[in-house]
C-alpha cells in the first residue's frame, strides 16, 4: 500500500469530548458513530468485567457506576498526585501512592485497578482510530493529535506516550489554536495577523498568528492549562450545593458528578435561553426549584474570563502589536458558545469574532488538513509555531537560567556551558526546569540527571555543556557533555512527573498480553519497543565510544541506524521491522567487543583511557 | 564566524527595518523547517538543522532589541566599551529601582505599572538617541563610543527594571 493511499487523521483530545477528521478531495470529513454523532465525550468507563468502554457509553454507564468512570483525564495529564489531589470537586477516586515513582502521576481508582490519565487518553484514542478505519480496516498514515498550545513538556510527552500506548507510531503534536487558526485560513486565504481565543472544557489558550502567503506564524501564545468550562461548572456546582445545604468536602466522588452534570445542564440551557432551573432533591426528599438565569451566570464566569483577558494583554504584548491590528478574531472551544465569553472577547478585542465553523469541531478539521499536507508533503502551507513557556536549568543558589524563551519559534536548539564548584568534582546535577520565574522552585520541574565521569580538574576547569533540543512537536531532548576531556554524556533524564519511559514500555506491553490483538499486531509493536531500545544504546555508544570505530564503520552503524528510525515510522509489516532489527544488531557486534573490551581495561589500569587519547 | 546580521542577511546598520527583520527570519524557518526539508532531495541530519534553527533564532532575538543589536555593532567595529560607570546614573536607577520595590513590596499595580511605563519611555528615549550616535554608512567615532557607551549601560539597567515591573505585575494581577 502507498502511503497516499493510506488515511491521514487529525486527533482533538479534548477534555470533554474527542473528535477524528481526516480529508477527502480537498475537504476535511469528520468521523462519527452510527448514530451520527462526531462528538466522542472523554470518558471512559472500566466495567468490572475487565471491558472498557468509550464515549457515550462510558458515560451512560457512568451514571450507574460513577467511580468506574473517569472524566476530563486530559486535565491530569502530567500532574503529580499531590497537585491532582489538591484541586476541589475533583469528581474522580485517586489511589493513594505506594511508593515515590507512582506520586510522579496521577492514578485513578477505578474499583479492582488503577489507571492513568495517559492510559484513559490510549482509551480514547483507540475509540476514535478505529472510528478512521471504518467502513473496512482502512491502514492509518500520518496522525496528528492537538494539544493546548500552552502545554507544557510532560503534559505534551505525556500525550506523545498515551499515543504509542495506542498503537500510534507516526504522531506529530499540533497546538489547538494553530490548528483552528488553518482550518479557518485555509478557507479564507486572506493574509493578516490574527488571534485565537480558545476556551474548552478545561484548558484555555491565545495564540496570534500572522498569515502570509500560506505561512501560518505564530508570534505568541499564553494560556492556563488549568482554566476552562469545567470551571464554570464548579462555580454552578458550588451555588447548588449551597442550595442543598451541603459540604463539597463531605460528599464522595460519584455525588460531585451528579452536582456537575446538573451545573452543566444549566449552563447548556442558559446558551439559548435567558433563564433555566432544575428541580433539587433534598436529602429529606422534599424538592425545591432552582433557577439560574444569564445575568448569574455572567458573574459567576467573570473571575475566569478576567484571568483569560490578562493572558491575552500578555500575548499581545509578546507580539508587539496592538488589539486594532488585529485582522480577525477566531474562538475556538465549546465554552465560547456562551454569549457572556463571546461578549467578553468582543469587548477586550474589540472586534466581533469570526463565526462559521462550529468552535467544537475547527481544531479536529484543522489537525485532519494538518495530516494531510505533511503526509503528501505539500509545499502550500506552512505552519510555524513557537514554544509556550520558557526552557532552562537551575543554577547554583537556586536561580533559573533560561536557555530558549518563551515564544522562540520551534523546532530550536540552544546550549549553554558551565563549570564545576569544587575540585575534582566528578558528578554535577542539572536540574531541568521550565517556566518564567527568576526562582527555580516558582518553575515546574521536567527532569533531573546527574552528568557523571567528569575528570578530576580543579574547581572552575572542567567545562560543563548542556544542550536542549525541542522539536516540531515542543518535545524537548536534553544532551551534555564535558568538554576539555570530550567525554560525551547523552544522558537518560529521569522526569520528575510523569511515566517513565519504560513504565510506558511496559504498558505496551500489558496491553498486548490484555487485548485480543493479532499476532502480527502483537510481534510489530515488540519489535517497536525493541527498537526504540537498541537506537538509544547505540545512540548512547556511539556518543561516548565513537573513537573506538573507522570513518566507515561509524557511518554504516549510523546509517543503520537512520534505516531503523524510518521503518519505526512507517512499517507496516513486524517482517521489515524484525530484519532491519537484526541487520543494526549484526552492524553493532564489533563495536559492542571493542566497547567491552575498553571497560575492562579501564577497570585493570584504574584510569579512564579516553581523556588521553584526546 | 558569522554574526547575527550575516545569518539573517541584514544590512549591519543600527536601523534596521521591522519587517524586513521578520520576513528573513520567517524564511530561513521555513526553508529549514522539517516538514519542507522531508521534501528535499538530502534533507540535514534533525540535530544539525534544529542546531541551525536555533542560531537563527538568536539572532533574531539579537538584533530585534536595539541593545544587542548596538553591541554587535560596535563588536563589529573591532570597538570596545569601557566599564567606567556614571555616578550620576547609577543613582537615578538606584532611586528608581527603589520606588519599584516599594510599588511592589505594598502591592500597589497601579504604581507598579507606572513605574513599568515610565521606564519604558525612557527606553524608547534612548533607543532614538542610539539611532543619531550611529551614523549610516559611516565608522562610529571614539566620542560617539563614549556617549554609546552611557546609553547602553542605562538600557541594560533599564531592561533589568522593566522584566522586574512586569514579573511583579503579573504576581499582583
Amino acid at each position: 500500500m502507498t502511503s497516499s493511499s493510506r488515511r491521514a487523521i487529525g486527533i482533538d483530545l479534548g477534555t470533554t469530548n474527542s473528535l477524528v477528521a481526516w480529508v477527502t478531495d480537498g475537504h476535511s470529513v469528520l468521523g462519527t458513530d452510527d448514530a451520527g454523532s462526531s462528538l466522542v465525550p472523554s470518558v471512559v468507563f472500566y466495567a468490572d468485567d475487565g471491558r472498557v468502554l468509550v464515549g457515550s457509553v462510558a458515560e451512560q454507564c457512568g451514571t450507574q457506576q460513577p467511580e468506574r468512570a473517569i472524566y476530563s483525564a486530559k486535565r491530569f495529564l502530567g500532574l503529580e498526585h499531590s497537585e491532582a489531589k489538591a484541586q476541589p470537586l475533583l469528581g474522580q477516586r485517586l489511589a493513594e501512592p505506594s511508593n515515590e515513582e507512582e506520586s510522579r502521576t496521577v492514578r485513578f481508582d477505578v474499583g479492582d485497578r488503577k489507571v492513568t490519565p495517559t492510559e484513559v487518553s490510549a482509551e480514547i484514542l483507540r475509540q476514535l482510530v478505529e472510528r478512521a478505519r471504518q467502513p473496512s480496516a482502512l491502514e492509518l498514515g500520518l496522525v496528528v493529535i492537538t494539544v493546548p498550545a500552552y502545554f507544557d513538556d510532560t503534559q505534551r510527552q505525556a500525550t506523545r506516550d498515551a499515543a504509542r500506548l495506542a498503537g500510534l507510531e507516526q504522531v506529530r503534536l499540533l497546538n489547538e489554536p494553530t490548528a483552528a487558526a488553518l482550518a479557518y485560513g485555509l478557507g479564507q486565504r486572506t493574509n493578516g495577523l490574527y488571534a485565537v481565543y480558545d476556551l474548552g472544557g478545561g484548558t484555555f489558550d491565545i495564540s496570534v498568528l500572522c498569515l502570509e502567503d500560506g505561512v501560518f506564524q505564530v508570534k505568541s501564545t499564553g494560556g492556563d492549562t488549568a482554566l476552562g468550562g469545567d470551571d464554570i461548572d464548579k462555580a454552578i456546582g458550588g451555588l447548588l450545593l449551597q442550595a442543598l445545604g451541603f459540604s463539597a468536602e463531605l460528599l464522595g466522588p460519584a455525588a460531585v458528578r451528579t452536582v456537575l452534570q446538573q451545573a452543566r445542564a444549566l449552563k447548556h440551557q442558559l446558551t439559548h435561553k435567558t433563564t433555566a432551573a432544575i428541580q433539587l432533591m433534598h436529602v429529606n426528599g422534599t424538592e425545591t426549584n432552582f433557577e439560574l438565569n444569564r445575568h448569574q451566570l455572567k458573574q459567576l464566569a467573570y473571575p475566569l474570563l478576567e484571568r483569560t483577558g490578562k493572558t491575552v494583554r500578555r500575548a499581545l504584548r509578546d507580539a508587539n502589536v496592538q488589539a486594532c491590528d488585529l485582522n480577525g478574531v477566531i474562538l475556538v472551544g465549546g465554552t465560547t458558545r456562551m454569549p457572556c465569553v463571546a461578549d467578553f472577547v468582543r469587548d477586550l478585542l474589540g472586534q466581533k469574532p469570526l463565526a462559521g465553523i462550529d468552535p467544537d469541531c475547527v481544531v479536529a478539521q484543522g489537525a485532519a488538513h494538518q495530516a494531510d499536507l505533511l503526509q503528501n508533503r505539500s509545499d502550500s502551507v506552512l505552519l510555524l509555531d513557537v514554544l509556550p513557556l520558557s526552557l532552562g536549568i537551575e543554577t547554583m543558589g537556586g536561580g533559573f537560567e533560561r536557555l530558549i524563551g518563551r515564544n522562540t519559534p520551534v523546532p530550536t536548539a540552544a546550549h549553554t556551558v558551565f563549570t564545576t564548584a569544587a575540585d575534582d568534582q566528578t558528578g554535577y546535577e542539572i536540574h531541568v526546569l521550565q517556566g518564567e520565574r527568576e526562582m527555580a522552585c516558582n518553575c515546574r520541574s521536567l527532569a533531573k540527571f546527574v552528568l557523571r565521569g567528569i575528570p578530576p580538574l580543579p574547581a572552575g576547569k572542567a567545562r560543563l555543556q548542556v544542550s536542549f533540543c525541542v522539536d516540531e512537536s515542543g518535545l524537548l531532548t536534553v544532551q551534555a557533555k564535558e568538554l576539555t576531556s570530550a567525554i560525551v554524556q547523552v544522558v537518560e533524564v529521569r522526569p520528575t512527573r510523569g511515566l517513565s519511559r519504560t513504565e510506558v514500555d511496559r504498558m505496551i506491553v500489558e496491553t498486548l498480553e490484555n487485548r485480543e490483538t493479532d499476532a502480527e499486531t502483537r510481534r510489530l509493536t515488540e519489535f517497536r519497543v525493541h527498537s526504540r531500545a537498541l537506537i538509544d544504546v547505540v545512540n548512547q555508544a556511539l556518543a561516548v565510544d565513537s573513537d573506538l570505530l573507522t570513518d566507515a564503520e561509524a557511518l554504516e552503524i549510523r546509517t543503520g541506524v537512520q534505516r531503523l528510525k524510518k521503518g519505526l515510522q512507517s512499517a507496516e509489516r513486524s517482517l521489515l521491522l524484525e530484519l532491519l532489527l537484526e541487520d543494526l544488531h549484526s552492524l553493532t557486534e564489533p563495536f559492542n567487543e571493542r566497547r567491552v573490551n575498553r571497560a575492562i581495561m579501564q577497570v585493570v589500569t584504574g584510569q579512564d583511557l579516553r581523556g588521553q587519547q584526546q | 564566524m558569522p554574526d547575527a546580521f550575516d545569518v539573517l542577511h541584514i544590512e549591519p546598520q543600527f536601523v534596521v527595518d521591522r519587517s524586513e527583520l521578520e520576513r528573513h527570519h520567517r524564511a530561513l524557518l521555513a526553508e529549514l523547517h522539517p516538514s519542507r526539508q522531508a521534501t528535499a532531495p538530502a534533507p540535514a541530519p534533525t540535530d544539525a538543522l534544529f542546531a541551525k534553527q536555533g542560531a537563527i533564532n538568536a539572532a533574531y532575538q539579537q538584533l530585534s532589541d536595539p541593545l544587542t543589536r548596538a553591541e554587535l555593532l560596535l563588536t563589529r567595529q573591532g570597538l570596545s566599551l569601557s566599564s567606567a560607570q556614571s555616578p550620576e546614573l547609577v543613582a537615578r536607577i538606584f532611586e528608581q529601582r527603589q520606588a519599584l520595590e516599594q510599588a511592589v513590596s505594598i502591592r500597589d499595580a497601579s504604581a507598579v505599572s507606572n513605574c513599568v511605563g515610565a521606564s519604558r519611555a525612557r527606553q524608547a528615549q534612548l533607543h532614538s538617541a542610539l539611532a543619531t550616535h550611529f551614523p549610516q554608512g559611516a565608522a562610529v567615532t571614539l566620542r560617539q563610543t563614549a556617549e554609546i557607551g552611557l546609553i547602553l549601560q542605562e538600557l541594560r539597567y533599564l531592561n533589568k527594571l522593566i522584566q522586574r515591573g512586569e514579573q511583579a505585575l503579573d504576581d499582583l494581577e
